[in-house]
């Protein structure tokens, strides 16, 4: 059987990579004795794939993966075990049984950051809430840098083009909380870091800006 | 534990933060109020080297199972965390607490290999830890050292407070509660170093002094505190079986060098090769039960999810239930398809049929360590094995479906002559040939043979302590007429840096004058010497050259059997009269008997042992 669950990645594990991160769950699944189902052939491995990868330093509280087993397993026990095997900043809220043939990660379209927005006054946080409203409406191009082979490849994108929508969650004082959904296009989607500076850019006056992850977006409902 | 704003902006500047975050599975957060001492592991090399070695996960379990004692973890920043502590002005800290290491009751650094030294040095600093032991306070942490290169203390001794000698589960414990004792009296530390050098196997270095004659050897080593020993004990833990383990290990959550379950099937090693450290020095040999192995893997396992277990020894292969205990453990855990790897097995006790079995859940080429290329060489060293041995080994391995094949040598051996450097290359050719030479249809895969070779570094405590290193250019000439001779391409051939082998010569042999030169590298800039990316010989032998230290005195010089070495004040439990005799047994290439077949008199048995090595023994 396939589950699908949603966890969290929090504290230090924000600085780990994603292969590390699915080795950490794997060692879960291992310590908790699941009936993990593992590929065939030369070098088997774990049935285990994460959605999406989430970029190093930013902690997330939605992220999914998606597990095969050998036997059929009630969903609340699966989460019950698995919870109390992994290690400390990592939880599974909740899970499900797939019967979708297409792997997970294929299905992914999208991701959510919810994102607050620090400044130095409460007036730059107001005129901020204004800019918001048209955010997304004028271009805004960033030139993207890539090492291939020794040389510099340059390749000019358009943040909005990236970017679903930006909603203004609260308002409070000096800071604002916004929720961004990217979404992923034929050329592939935007860097945390291209977003975080197109915020700068774009909200002038900030302070600091602080990112979780709070979810993906999908082809079809998942969890 | 606690990463705070500025400490985090630096962590997403560094190359893998991990390695400084803390928090793995079962690493241990104790609140600072409840205790008394605060003890800081600390291995002087980078995170996924230090995680890697087995006697900081067994120190860290013992310590931190005492309820008053906080043991933590800190391992040598790399070059780019370093230079963001230093330009944000933030002190070296534990990863437990994130705390300085100033905070500290006891600093223990582990010895594992010399060129670790100047980042022992560069951690103190990071710290804002004085180096010299006489320039620390009473406030300052104590700084201890430990592990196998602590058996040559006295190139570090004006930089560390006490060496532990041996091993350390028993002794580490006494010194905890003598340090409690004299906290609860009011802590001096003058006296306290004196008490703690009456316990067997502490070294307290500035109870000594050193004089030195006119060609610059030891004169002699004057006691300046009339109760410290004079000759320094080592520790040995007498029963493995009764001795602490832990019941997990700290899980690390980047890559390590070795990540996987650990099994110490024995210490010491009766083979006898006389080149080598570990066979003297943790002598006798003392085996674990395959009981007690079976359940510590069993619950290692279960408290860390790893997917490997290896059986770790200096000779694995001569464990005396090893297929039973290989068997059991292949049959356990094949289904939940737990690997099993055997490292360092000697060729001539390979068992194949087991080998394959491990390799079907993990497939990685065979490894041999003839040492020397020719017999004459091998009889020298006591490297008990003959090339038909070898031979049959790597005809079985073909057989069975090997084709990768790993030789591992060392050159500039005492009376090395250009026949026994050559005959590295004709044993390799010989072992590819031997790949060829079947019938067609038998041969499948892709041959790779691969020679290593390392350049030889005597040893305290080995009969090879009075001989002389090859210099850099006399091992240089030895691996490149290596490469000139080596040109096949199913042969590959790759060496160790000579000049890093003969600095760790230096600190290998060298005595209390080298310390200058190692702080005068460490000044300059010198760090991870051990990293070739990092390595500066030339800024080392500035560093020798202006503190007037001639490296060839050390290195290159034979010493003769009356010289006081600077290493003579330990005791290690084997005899001094015995390393002479098996000197010069090698010079007349006589061999030397496995400790399991009769008992060649080192003299571990009446110092250490009191009685036989073994039972039933010869």
């Amino acid at each position: 059987m396939k589950i699908i669950f949603k966890y969290t990645k929090t504290g230090p594990l924000k600085f780990i990579s994603h292969l590390d991160t699915l080795r950490a769950l794997q060692r879960a699944l291992r310590r908790g004795k699941f009936p993990i189902r593992y590929s065939e052939g030369y070098n088997p491995h774990p049935k285990l794939s994460i959605a999406t990868p989430l970029p190093l330093g930013v902690e997330s509280i939605g992220e999914y993966a998606e597990i095969e087993l050998e036997q059929d397993m009630d969903v609340s026990t699966f989460v019950h075990s698995i919870n109390e095997v992994l290690p400390k900043g990592m939880e599974v809220v909740t899970a499900v049984v797939s019967s979708k043939s297409q792997s997970l990660p294929a299905r992914v379209t999208g991701q959510i950051y919810r994102v607050e927005v620090f400044f130095k006054s409460e007036k730059e946080a107001e005129i901020a809430k204004d800019t918001l409203k048209g955010i997304l409406d004028e271009d805004y191009e960033i030139i993207r840098e890539r090492k291939k082979k020794q040389k510099i490849v340059k390749k000019t994108i358009n943040v909005p083009d990236y970017l679903e929508c930006i909603e203004l969650k609260e308002a409070k004082d000096l800071v604002i909380e916004i929720e961004v959904t990217i979404c992923f296009n034929e050329s592939g989607s935007l860097k945390i870091e291209e977003l975080r500076q197109f915020l700068y850019n774009k909200l002038i006056h900030v302070d600091n800006i602080n990112m979780v992850r709070v979810g993906l977006k999908f082809i079809d409902k998942v969890v | 534990m606690l990463i705070n704003r500025n400490l985090e902006d630096i962590l997403l500047k560094v190359e893998k933060p991990a390695r400084y975050t803390g928090g793995e599975l079962n690493s241990i957060e104790k609140s600072k109020e409840d205790i008394q001492v605060r003890f800081a592991f600390a291995f002087p090399d980078v995170y996924e080297v230090g995680m890697s070695h087995l006697g900081m996960q067994i120190l860290y379990y013992l310590l931190n199972e005492q309820e008053e004692v906080w043991c933590e973890r800190v391992f040598a920043p790399w070059s780019d965390m370093e230079e963001e502590l230093r330009k944000n002005r933030l002190d070296l800290f534990a990863l437990e607490s994130k705390d300085s290491l100033r905070e500290f009751d006891f600093i223990g650094f582990t010895l594992q290999y010399e060129m670790s030294y100047t980042n022992i040095l560069n951690m103190l600093n990071l710290s804002g830890i004085p180096l010299e032991s006489k320039s620390r306070s009473q406030q300052d942490p104590l700084v201890i050292a430990g592990g196998p290169c602590a058996y040559n203390p006295e190139p570090l001794a004006e930089f560390i407070d006490a060496f532990v000698i041996g091993e350390g589960e028993e002794v580490i414990l006494e010194m905890i509660n003598l340090y409690k004792q004299h906290q609860s009296e009011g802590y001096q530390k003058q006296e306290f170093l004196k008490a703690l050098s009456q316990i067997e196997g502490v070294y307290v270095p500035e109870f000594y002094e050193v004089y030195y004659n006119q060609e610059g050897l030891i004169q002699e080593r004057v006691k300046l505190y009339e109760h410290a020993p004079t000759q320094i004990k080592k520790r040995m833990i007498r029963n493995l079986d009764q001795s602490f383990f832990p019941d997990k290990t700290v899980v690390p959550f980047i890559e390590t060098v070795h990540d996987r379950v650990v099994l110490e099937l024995f210490r010491g090693c009766t083979r006898g090769c006389r080149f080598c450290q570990a066979g003297m020095i943790y002598r006798p040999v003392r085996e674990r039960s395959v009981e007690k192995l079976l359940e510590q893997a069993d619950i290692l396992l279960d408290n860390s999810g790893h997917e490997e277990i290896s059986l770790s020894s200096l000779s694995t292969g001569d464990y005396s239930r090893l297929l039973e205990l290989a068997q059991v453990l292949l049959d356990k855990y094949e289904e939940r398809r737990i690997g099993l790897s055997l490292p360092s097995l000697r060729l001539d006790s390979i068992t194949f049929d087991l080998i394959e079995r491990a390799q079907k859940v993990r497939k990685s080429g065979l490894t041999f360590a003839p040492e020397a290329g020719t017999q004459k060489m091998r009889d020298k060293i006591n490297k008990n094995i003959h090339e038909t041995e070898v031979m049959t080994s790597i005809k079985t391995a073909y057989q069975l479906g090997w084709s990768t094949i790993k030789l591992y040598y060392m050159i500039g051996l005492p009376e090395e002559t250009q026949e026994d450097i050559l005959g590295i290359k004709e044993m390799a050719y010989k072992i590819k040939d031997e790949f060829f030479n079947r019938p067609k249809e038998e041969i499948k895969g892709n041959l790779k043979v691969s020679v290593s070779v390392s350049c030889f570094v005597p040893k305290p405590f080995t009969p090879f302590q009075w001989s002389p290193q090859n210099s850099v250019e006399t091992f240089s000439e030895k691996t490149a007429l290596l490469k000139k001779e080596i040109k096949d391409k199913k042969v590959s051939y790759s060496y160790h840096d000579p000049k890093l082998s003969v600095l760790e010569g230096v600190f290998a042999l060298g005595d209390r004058r080298v310390s200058k030169g190692l702080k005068k590298a460490w000044e300059m800039g010198c760090t991870f010497d051990g990293w070739r990316d990092h390595f500066n010989y030339d800024k080392w032998m500035k560093a020798f050259e202006e503190e007037g230290i001639d490296i060839d005195f050390y290195t290159t010089r034979e010493k003769s059997y009356e010289e006081i070495l600077a290493w003579d004040f330990i005791d290690c439990g084997v005899k001094k009269t015995y390393l002479i005799s098996e000197h010069e047994k090698s010079k007349n290439g006589d061999k030397t008997e496995d400790c399991r077949v009769y008992c060649s008199g080192c003299g571990v048995n009446t110092s250490l042992v009191g009685g036989p090595c073994f039972e039933n023994h010869i």
